[in-house]
């Protein structure tokens, strides 16, 4: 018999957190604005935040709801004060959402793992989660490729691993667990899950592991920068002092 | 209005500047870069008006700025240009004129395309 309730507890408690994880970058995200800019989110964002945290332990479904509603007007934010918010703070709000985009589509793409019932022939389980396998491994590109690079995407990642983990263990079944002239079937199937599995890992390492991804990502984890202030208004800026002082030096180039 | 000499605006420079370009650039455009900032402070939009033909002609070095192409990934940013014989070089910055912000921020100070690059990583978080 294969194991579905705990199984898929877990991977629900996983998503949760990883949900937990995009209020976190908001809280973040919130930090770095400027009063004004805060004040503003404040108004009208952190309501709807606090609802989201407070339903963050209900169902999946219902937490995509308050993701969905958080990502709109975390977009509507940054389309209508942009003029408060530094090029970094728009780049967050737009990896965030990208973020909730990557959730739903991975949410469509393990929709299917409620309804795998129990009561199913051992072949037609693996049908059935080949078939799941498959349907995965196709919205690799599409879910990750959209936090590519991202804050997010070795969190959306840990979610495909550990949902392909689970199709793996799920996989391997023994000999005697099937019927007699069902086991050479179901070798195939085995087979061909392992190989969707390997195939899908090694997608999902190359997404988030290429070269390019771990530089954007080692630019967003940069401590922020500390520019250096030349001048304030006011201060006096002795263009003739310093125009002079060049021309006592010379070019100082070489002939 | 501040009177002349003064200046207008706050002007900051990204610290990449003097720890990466510096390096990277001869010894007498290193000390040209004093004057560059107290020209973005008075006038970022037109900073060369403020330098005669005489100072062009003695420095042997023609000053310029351009917006940048709003097209392009750096819209919204503008350069300062300076021609040196055959060489090329361009300081990168981006002005906000808003009356309660007044301030222009210096990301790059390096030859065309290298200043550029680095105005994109410095500005945009690229890679």
């Amino acid at each position: 018999m294969l194991a579905l309730s705990p199984e898929f507890e877990s991977v629900q408690s996983f998503r949760a957190s990883a949900q937990n994880a995009g209020s976190e970058f908001l809280e973040r995200c919130f930090a770095a604005l400027s009063d004004e800019a805060s004040v503003l989110w404040d108004a009208e964002v952190a309501p709807h935040l606090d609802a989201f945290e407070s339903k963050t332990a209900q169902s999946l479904r219902h937490n995509m709801e308050w993701l969905y509603l958080v990502r709109d007007r975390a977009r509507a934010f940054r389309e209508k004060h942009t003029e408060h918010l530094t090029d970094r703070d728009i780049r967050e709000v737009a990896d965030f959402a990208d973020f909730v985009d990557a959730l739903d589509l991975f949410d469509q793409a393990t929709a299917g793992f409620p309804s795998l019932p129990t009561q199913l022939t051992t072949v037609k389980r693996l049908r059935k989660l080949r078939q799941l396998a498959v349907a995965l491994a196709e919205s690799i590109p599409g879910c990750l490729g959209i936090v590519q690079g991202s804050y997010y995407a070795p969190k959306v990642a840990e979610l495909y691993i550990k949902v392909l983990g689970m199709i793996s263990r799920w996989s391997q079944v023994k000999p005697y667990q099937i019927a007699p002239r069902d086991r050479s079937k179901s070798r195939v199937i085995q087979r061909a899950i392992a190989d969707i599995v390997k195939t899908a890992l090694c997608a999902v390492d190359r997404v988030v592991n290429s070269a390019e991804a771990k530089a954007i990502r080692r630019i967003q984890d940069e401590a922020p920068v500390e520019w250096e202030m030349a001048y304030q208004p006011g201060d006096v800026t002795n263009i003739d002092a310093i125009r002079s002082r060049l021309r006592q030096r010379g070019t100082g180039k070489s002939v | 209005v501040a009177p002349e000499n003064q200046s207008k605006f706050y002007v900051r420079i990204h610290p990449a500047i003097k720890r990466e370009d510096f390096s990277n650039l001869p010894e007498y455009l290193v000390d040209y870069f004093d004057l560059f900032k107290a020209l973005l402070a008075e006038q970022p939009h037109c900073p060369e008006a403020l330098l005669d033909d005489e100072f062009e002609a003695e420095s042997g070095i023609k000053f310029g700025s351009h917006d940048l192409d709003s097209r392009r990934e750096l819209a919204g940013h503008r350069a300062l240009d300076m021609i040196d014989l055959r060489e090329h070089y361009r300081s990168v910055d981006k002005i906000d004129d808003r009356p309660d912000v007044m301030r222009v921020d210096v990301y790059s100070f390096a030859r065309h395309n290298a200043a550029y690059d680095n105005a994109r990583n410095r500005s945009l978080g690229w890679r």
